[in-house]
């Protein structure tokens, strides 16, 4: 036993105390360069909810997306350790920021015993050549640290570890919260929580791509160096934590984002390793090591600008052409504080940045009057023997940096956040129960009693770098939901997916007419938040597989009451989310509508509204053509884009007054009778009636518009009648 | 490898972690006062959460853990206070910091419905200069200054500043243990969420029931 037990300790120093050792030695030398997890979460916290560059994350949803509570909307997902959380938006966003470090232990860093991590995919050098060498390849002592270029990291598929959130998978993601299906057409989501988990992943997916654009403004993450001692990146969670006047400085940092120009994203991308074109955010391609100037230009790669102008603590005029120790800099002394108290102020020297790219003023310099930005800390020998000089950066060179790459953080990272919602589908109708025509909602035979075809008339409003970004060849599907009061369940009807090749520009007068016919009717009766998803996937721009969404919460009609009246009788429309209409009551809209002709105006009288319950008059107005079977609809317009948003149609039946006149010698019994529908095939026909009529007299009677009615006496007379006209007779039957 | 080395490796080792422990999670009261900016009147029930972090540093990355959070109430003066450990600002020794965990100084954030939030305030027009704070040490929130929290007129300035979030705060909303810490942090939230028209978060309407 004794010596099993001797041997067994042998062998545990064999392994302890190297491991001892390089922790120790790792300790000694070296410190992380990444941005703070925190950091990171912060920025997309607030990239999310401001308008940054133009872009509100928040009017997106909420336009495009249904999201009525916009970034703060609560979506339920998981965490990453599979645990239920149900958090806002921004915060699924902050959370993705958050986590792409992860995971990352203490065990995972020691080669041979430890498992890669994700935080070493966060470099990339743009003067490494080809991007597969542009990765993490430095030495720390005896240890040697590789990883994947942060641009192939972004697009790469098979991510390991810590989970899939590259740009197809957050593409991947989205589609299937959007459709429930995967992108072979399986169903993979099909209820409300399992989408809402896709949401919540898409989030996430794109908070943790946003973190790859943040560590593209570290300058040691595309220097391809980790450093040691206190540096940049710590600086900067220094002071979002610190006193308020940090904090303060941390948010003007923030707030002045500065983007790239979007015409980046239509660049092609020259290594088919990341073909998408996200790609050029990092890097352009256009910064070779002898072209610093060319960085100053905002169709750069951010990758590019901070290699350019920006030293890590151990590249300092080493390892890059640039900047350059004879070209780029002037030396001069700045007033700093003094540490020690005793001074109103120090004099420092320091390497000012002058030239070779970017050289605009930091703030502290320009109120003095003065050019350039602190680089670095010119060491004590720079007078008297400048090639062995040790220049080094500090808390103003930090605070110079971060004025210039904050921005760059914030704006880049919020450029692709808008890259990845930047499609949009204008919908200028969309009227259920329809077969064809814009101004013929000519299913006759379509009660609208539940929802079986639904109409689209379909633009693209995608935009990029202020131009229409056209549609390509693709496919577009509907996905339609209510929640049944019955069973309080959220119910998902497909409707159909078809191929395109374009989709006309909202510029243009064209547009896609699509007819969805759902695999289930929606009994409207019981529908409550209806919700059309209408999805495109396929090319949009240089994005070969993008995903648009457009999500539509339609007004539904669940019941009339009553269903036929002259003018001027009350009418109870019961529904949910029906259109508002502008007060004070009685009140007036153009927003329900007694025809089958939308083209033709009509206001009706409105006594009171609510989301569920509106009171209207049956119209004394001669605009009513076609009243009828299916009549009766409400439509939401969407503020500013002015979308035209049908209800399913009712049948509402306006009674016509006019009379029977009696030309002959005597007494007649005039029949009456409805013979059919004016339109489609409609088969509750009002019953047959019979009128006496003295001779020489008329009777004054009431008919349900809509039908082809037969006169019959000695004589008869055949008259459709589907108008109501205000203050005469809507109809005249001579017989004898 | 002799047996003297391993053990002065280990002496080495625990003497670190021994002072740095020791130095970092020595308590400390952290206090303030909250009052309105307009008036110059305390504010009563105002939140205010203190959450302690641990922060490792690995070659490429640097981890942030959840040490403990802790929240408390403004009494009727407006005034607050949380004991906990001090922790440091940064790390103690710049040439060993890689692998070993250090506790962070506490951050704050200060929350009321209708007010400006810290430090959210930052980035509202209607608080960026109105919200301050004065007396105290280094102008840092917990050192005993005053904090001037301007009143928010605005249902826009009211959804900016529902924004704030303490850190980890998904940690804590995936652990009903950890949401407990901050009960009324959460109540305060959902209250201002029902007043914008948004969804509450489902943890707190749980916590609300267990009452």
């Amino acid at each position: 036993m004794s010596i099993q037990y001797q041997r067994s300790w042998k062998m545990k120093n064999r392994i302890l105390i190297p491991i001892l050792a390089i922790l120790i030695f790792l300790s000694l030398n070296s410190q992380g360069l990444s941005l703070v997890e925190e950091t990171h979460r912060a920025i997309n916290e607030y990239i999310a909810q401001n308008s940054v560059n133009n872009f509100s994350l928040n009017n997106y949803l909420i336009k495009n997306l249904g999201l009525a509570g916009g970034v703060k909307e609560i979506i339920s997902g998981v965490n990453a350790d599979g645990i239920n959380l149900s958090q806002t938006v921004f915060e699924w966003l902050g959370y993705g920021g958050f986590q792409e470090d992860r995971p990352g232990s203490i065990i995972d860093y020691l080669p041979l015993i430890g498992q890669p991590t994700r935080s070493v995919n966060h470099f990339h050098n743009p003067l490494g050549g080809l991007w597969k060498y542009s990765g993490l390849d430095a030495w720390v002592g005896p240890l040697h640290y590789t990883g994947e270029s942060s641009v192939l990291w972004a697009q790469n598929q098979n991510q390991d570890p810590g989970g899939k959130w590259s740009w197809q998978d957050s593409r991947r993601y989205y589609y299937i919260a959007l459709t429930g299906r995967d992108t072979d057409g399986n169903v993979v989501a099909p209820k409300k929580q399992d989408r809402d988990l896709y949401f919540a992943k898409t989030f996430r997916a794109i908070g943790q791509l946003m973190h790859l654009i943040h560590d593209a403004s570290v300058p040691a993450h595309v220097r391809n160096q980790i450093h040691i001692l206190f540096n940049y990146e710590k600086w900067i969670e220094k002071i979002r934590t610190g006193n308020q006047d940090e904090q303060a400085l941390f948010d003007q940092f923030i707030a002045r984002a500065i983007s790239f120009d979007p015409s980046i994203l239509n660049f092609t991308v020259l290594d088919s390793s990341a073909p998408i074109p996200i790609a050029n955010i990092i890097d352009t391609d256009k910064y070779n090591g002898s072209n610093p100037d060319v960085t100053t230009d905002t169709a750069i790669g951010i990758a590019e600008y901070t290699n350019a102008n920006f030293f890590s603590e151990r590249t300092i005029f080493k390892n890059f052409q640039y900047p350059n120790k004879n070209t780029s800099v002037d030396v001069e002394d700045q007033d700093i504080s003094d540490p020690r108290g005793i001074k109103p102020s120090l004099k420092r020297p320091y390497y000012i940045k002058k030239r070779d790219g970017e050289n605009t003023a930091s703030n502290e310099r320009l109120a003095q009057g003065k050019q350039g930005y602190r680089l670095a800390t010119a060491g004590l020998l720079y007078r008297y023997a400048p090639d062995k000089d040790t220049p080094a950066l500090d808390e103003g060179v930090y605070n110079d940096y971060a004025e210039k790459l904050l921005p760059r953080a914030v704006g880049y990272s919020a450029g692709l956040l808008e890259y990845f919602f930047r499609g949009k589908l204008y919908v200028a109708l969309l009227a259920p129960s329809v077969d064809q025509a814009i101004y013929n909602f000519g299913n006759e035979n379509d009660m609208g009693r539940d929802i079986g075809t639904v109409a689209m008339f379909i633009q693209n409003s995608s935009k990029l770098n202020n131009a229409i970004e056209p549609i390509g060849q693709g496919t577009i599907s509907l996905t339609v939901s209510y929640i049944d009061s019955r069973t309080g369940e959220t119910v998902y009807q497909p409707a159909g997916t078809g191929s395109v090749t374009d989709i006309p520009d909202t510029g243009s007068q064209n547009f896609l007419v699509a007819l969805f016919t759902l695999a289930q009717p929606i009994p409207t009766q019981f529908a409550k938040e209806l919700t059309y998803y209408l999805v495109f996937r396929g090319r949009l721009g240089k994005e070969e597989d993008a995903v648009i969404g457009k999500v539509i919460k339609a007004p539904v009609i669940q019941g009339v009451s009553p269903d036929q009246g002259i003018e001027g009788t009350l009418v109870t429309i019961t529904g949910d989310y029906l259109p508002e209409i502008d007060g004070p009551f009685p009140s007036t809209s153009r927003n329900i509508s007694f025809s089958r002709d939308p083209s033709r105006p009509y206001t009706a009288e409105v006594i009171s509204r609510t989301d569920t319950v509106i009171t209207t008059k049956v119209p004394n107005t001669a605009a009513i053509l076609k009243p009828g079977y299916g009549g009766l609809r409400v439509r939401s317009i969407l503020p500013e884009t002015e979308e035209m948003i049908y209800s399913n149609p009712v049948p509402f039946f306006p009674i016509a007054e006019g009379e029977i006149r009696n030309f002959g010698g005597g007494l007649i019994n005039a029949n009456i009778e409805a013979v059919k529908p004016i339109l489609g095939t409609y088969s509750q026909l009002p019953g047959p009636v019979t009128y006496p009529v003295l001779a020489g007299n008329s009777v004054w009677i009431q008919l349900m518009t809509g039908f082809t009615y037969k006169a019959t006496a000695n004589t008869s007379v055949t008259q459709d009648i589907w108008t109501i006209t205000p203050d005469a007779f809507d109809f005249i039957f001579d017989l004898q | 490898m002799n047996g003297v080395f391993k053990c002065i490796l280990i002496e080495i080792l625990v003497i670190i972690f021994t002072c740095l422990t020791v130095s970092c999670t020595r308590a400390k009261t952290f206090n303030g006062r909250v009052i309105d900016s307009d008036t110059k009147e305390p504010v009563e029930g105002v939140v205010v959460v203190a959450v302690w972090e641990t922060e490792t540093t690995t070659p490429t990355a640097t981890h942030s853990n959840l040490k403990d959070v802790k929240e408390c109430l403004t009494k009727k003066n407006g005034e607050w206070s949380v004991n906990g450990p001090k922790g440091r600002d940064e790390w103690p020794i710049p040439y060993m910091s890689l692998f070993i965990p250090y506790a962070k100084e506490p951050e704050f954030i200060v929350f009321k419905p209708g007010y400006c939030s810290w430090p959210n305030g930052f980035s509202i027009d209607a608080c960026r200069d109105r919200m301050k704070i004065k007396g105290g040490k280094d102008e840092r929130i917990g050192e005993g200054g005053t904090l001037e929290l301007p009143k928010l007129t605005t249902k826009e300035g009211r959804w900016r500043a529902e924004g704030v979030r303490p850190p980890f705060m998904a940690e804590m909303l995936a652990d009903k243990q950890k949401a407990k810490k901050i009960r009324n942090f959460l109540r305060l939230l959902n209250e201002e969420r029902k007043f914008l028209g948004l969804n509450e978060y489902p943890i707190s309407k749980e916590l609300e029931n267990e009452k």
